[in-house]
């Protein structure tokens, strides 16, 4: 499924958060978006999930306009995963991952068989049919995220959009998520993911879209596009590039004034 | 017993699974069967308990008469009329109160936070004083619990910041005006005749039942309680944050209205046949959760059936406890307060 991405704009009230951003992603693509705090990485997330609609410029999902799709079309294209599961009321795991088939069914129906089905699938594609009858309230902060990454499975979405899946996880949590999102992406899933972390942008990437002032900064493989160069012009950090088994690793050695 | 319930409930809650707990429901309307056979029997008048069925049935089978007309009057035309809208009352207040906390985000919400109770009890005071009669009264009542509602929905909605809190002060600010008003009225009512009953209403009582406002409380709950029962999955995900629930396919500007309206006229219905009964909407959903979880698909009939024990238990004692009857608000607070402190000291009680 592919993401276009035009001439981006968007602010809140008078603030400009989006400048202009175009980007394009395909089918199999895992793109990070990196940029400072405060760049608008959520806020391009909600302008591809048709939430931030009185925006400039177009997203386009398979060619049509987000905002010519009504909630339940959006749905089938484009599946959110939240940085928390900030829960009031705890569910079940199961329960949780059905909530994804909600498109699936009319106004009054329930899930049936066919979507328990459609979330143990789910469930058992990221590993974690053993919870099913937990509460989610009750998961660590890993299990939380694969089971929000099983409930955007059993939507039955092909773009997945992840916003900081590893922002609050441990180093082991945040790689079994992150490697479960290249494994979606090498199977055909267009995964956009973003992150403050460019070392995960480099390990497990395939492409970049790193995001200053609202433009675009710099796009394209991580291996060209991550230089010490880049992270010093987003983050004031100076970094050397040692190489590792797997790719370079980012060694900081100093920091700017603080921005 | 519902507070021993609840410690053990709560104690069942902290093992982490929460599966097979369907079996609830049937032991629950078993239960309320039980308990709406003794309280056909239980009361001033003394009625054999093995007579109940026989008198209810004889109006549908030809039955010989073992039975005095004293027991068929005061169990067809007292006791039956009563009875039947404690249940209707109680599982509509507790409905209401377990979708607006799915609404609200907020296990402690009930269905007195829209103003919906003090609206209805400002109408009613009116109608009282100005002499509307008795289904004037009913019908004042109602129209002010939707007024305040709609006031209380656009002045919080238009709250900058987050719209849940921007309603629930604003629910707290026209309760107190409504209560300023009825207030008022209370100052102007005739203090021989008119304040009593006024006062009386306020207390929330079942004592006046009559069969025309049975089928006036049933016609105006069956509209608002249908759609929460048929809508119960979908309404599960606006207990998510607003954009989890849009990104999947759920329209929750208008799911969140429909939920609301219903609810509201479910309270609304409730508080103007019986007054302002508290706390069942807050008591009976929160101890649902406990017992069937949180999917509204399994909640509300959970939710239904445990709020008229609830309410028709607390009723049995409000007549029978004392020489005197009771205003069963004043018991239902007895029992609410306590449990609201509870929920506030746990703060796990919700999931």
């Amino acid at each position: 499924m592919r993401l276009q991405v035009e001439k981006l704009r968007f602010g809140y009230r008078k603030l400009p958060v989006l400048q202009e951003v175009s980007f394009t992603a395909e089918a199999g693509d895992l793109l990070c978006v990196l940029g400072p705090n405060g760049v608008g990485k959520s806020t391009l997330l909600r302008c591809i999930l048709g939430l931030c609609r009185q925006n400039e410029g177009r997203v386009l999902l398979e060619g049509r306009d987000v905002r010519d799709l009504n909630p339940r079309e959006r749905a089938e294209h484009v599946a959110y995963i939240p940085q928390n599961g900030r829960m009031d009321l705890g569910y079940t795991v199961e329960d949780t991952v059905l909530m994804g088939t909600t498109r699936q069914l009319s106004l009054f129906a329930r899930p049936g068989p066919a979507q328990r089905a459609c979330a143990h699938e789910a469930m058992e594609r990221v590993g974690i049919n053993h919870l099913a009858g937990r509460l989610f309230t009750r998961l660590s902060g890993g299990e939380q995220q694969l089971a929000l990454v099983a409930r955007a499975l059993a939507q039955r979405a092909r773009i997945l959009l992840m916003d900081e899946p590893t922002a609050s996880l441990d180093y082991g949590n945040a790689h079994r998520v992150l490697s479960t999102a290249k494994s979606l992406a090498e199977e055909g899933y267009t995964v956009l993911i973003t992150t403050h972390d460019p070392q995960s942008a480099l390990r497990f990437g395939n492409r970049v879209l790193a995001l200053k002032d609202g433009l675009v900064l710099a796009l394209g493989r991580p291996g060209a596009v991550v230089t010490p160069r880049l992270l010093r012009a987003l983050y004031g950090v100076d970094c050397r590039f040692v190489p590792g088994a797997s790719g370079p690793l980012i060694d900081p050695t100093g920091h700017g004034p603080e921005r | 017993m519902l507070l021993s319930a609840f410690l053990d409930s709560s104690h069942a809650a902290t093992c982490h699974r929460v599966r097979g707990r369907r079996g609830v429901l049937p032991v629950l309307f078993f239960l309320l069967l039980l308990l709406l056979l003794f309280s056909f029997a239980w009361g001033r008048y003394d009625v054999p308990l093995a007579q109940v069925p026989r008198i209810l049935l004889s109006r549908l089978l030809p039955i010989p008469c073992t039975w005095t007309s004293a027991m068929e009057a005061s169990v067809l035309h007292i006791r039956l009329p009563r009875i039947l809208l404690a249940c209707l009352v109680g599982g509509a207040l507790s409905l209401a109160g377990a979708a607006y906390q799915s609404v609200f985000h907020n296990p402690m919400a009930a269905p007195d936070i829209l103003g919906a109770s003090s609206g209805a009890c400002f109408g009613a005071a009116l109608a009282i004083l100005l002499e509307l009669g008795r289904s004037g009264t009913v019908l004042t009542a109602f129209a002010f619990s939707l007024l305040s509602v709609a006031l209380v929905y656009l002045a919080g909605s238009r709250c900058r910041g987050s719209r849940v809190i921007g309603i629930l002060l604003a629910g707290v600010m026209v309760s107190s005006l409504f209560s300023a008003g009825t207030s008022w009225i209370k100052l102007l009512a005739d203090p021989g005749e008119k304040l009593p009953a006024i006062t009386y209403w306020l207390m929330g009582s079942l004592a006046g039942a009559r069969t025309s406002e049975l089928g006036f409380a049933a016609a105006a709950m069956a509209p608002g309680a249908l759609p929460l029962l048929l809508l119960g999955w979908r309404i599960n995900l606006l207990t998510l944050r607003e954009e989890e629930a849009r990104s999947m396919g759920v329209h929750t500007g208008r799911l969140r209205l429909a939920v609301i309206l219903c609810a509201t006229l479910l309270t609304a219905a409730s508080v103007s046949v019986s007054g302002m009964i508290g706390w069942v909407g807050l008591v009976v959903p929160n101890l649902s959760r406990k017992l069937s979880g949180n999917n509204c698909r399994d909640l509300f009939p959970t939710v239904l059936v445990l709020g008229a024990l609830f309410l028709l238990l607390t009723d049995d004692l409000s007549r029978n406890l004392m020489a005197t009857e009771i205003p069963i608000g004043i018991l239902t607070a007895f029992v609410g307060v306590p449990f609201f402190l509870l929920i506030m000291a746990g703060k796990d009680c919700a999931s």
